[in-house]
C-alpha cells in the first residue's frame, strides 16, 4: 500500500494505450477498444476497493455512521 | 510525513502528465489513487488529533455530545471536500458545487442537537 500502486496503474495505461495502438494499426479496431475497455475495468476495481477501504477508515475513525 | 506527503503528490503528478500524452483517461485514477495515499499517510496524524479531542473533553468536562459532532463534521468536512475535487479535477464544475453543498447539509444537520443544547443553557441561567 504505497507508491507503487500509482506506478502499476502508470503502467497498465501505458501499456494499454500501446497495445490498442499496436492493433489499430494491425486493422483491428474493434479488439483495441476492448483491450482498452479491459484495462479500464481492472484499473477501475482496484481504485473501487482503495476508496472503499479509504471511507471505511474514515466512517470509523470520526464516528460517521 | 511531510516529505511522504509531497513525494506521494509529485510522483502522482508527473505520472499523470505522462498518462495524458497517451491520451487515456487512467489520467483521472492516478489523480484518485494519489490523493488515497496522501490521506493513508496522514491517517495517524489524525488519529492523534482525535484523541487530543478525548484528552481535552476529559480535562474540561464538558459534555460528549458537543464534542463529537466537532470532530464528525471535520470528517464530513474532509469526505466532502475529497470528492469535490475529484469531480472538479475530472471536469464537471457542477457536480463539485453539489457535492458541496450536500456536505453543507449535512453539517447543519449535525449542528442542530449543539445549538438547541445551548439555547437551552442560556435560557436557564437567565
Amino acid at each position: 500500500m504505497g507508491v507503487d500502486i500509482i506506478f502499476k496503474i502508470a503502467a497498465i495505461g501505458i501499456l494499454t494505450a500501446v497495445i490498442s495502438q499496436i492493433l489499430q494499426h494491425q486493422g483491428k479496431s474493434e479488439i483495441a477498444t476492448l483491450a482498452t475497455l479491459a484495462g479500464l475495468v481492472i484499473v477501475l476495481i482496484m481504485v473501487m476497493n482503495m476508496v472503499s477501504g479509504l471511507f471505511d477508515t474514515l466512517k470509523s475513525l470520526f464516528g460517521l455512521y | 510525513m511531510l516529505f511522504k506527503i509531497i513525494g506521494i503528490g509529485l510522483c502522482g503528478v508527473i505520472i499523470n502528465l505522462i498518462l495524458r500524452e497517451y491520451k487515456s483517461d487512467f489520467a483521472f485514477f492516478v489523480n484518485v489513487v494519489t490523493g488515497l495515499l496522501i490521506f493513508i499517510v496522514m491517517l495517524d496524524g489524525v488519529k492523534d488529533v482525535i484523541n487530543e479531542f478525548g484528552y481535552i473533553r476529559d480535562l474540561t468536562g464538558m459534555k460528549v455530545d458537543v464534542v463529537t459532532p466537532i470532530i464528525k463534521v471535520i470528517g464530513i468536512g474532509y469526505i466532502t471536500e475529497f470528492s469535490s475535487n475529484l469531480a472538479e479535477d475530472s471536469g464537471n464544475k457542477s457536480l463539485a458545487t453539489k457535492i458541496v453543498m450536500g456536505g453543507k447539509i449535512a453539517i447543519c444537520v449535525l449542528a442542530i442537537p449543539v445549538i438547541k443544547s445551548l439555547i437551552n443553557t442560556i435560557i436557564s441561567l437567565i
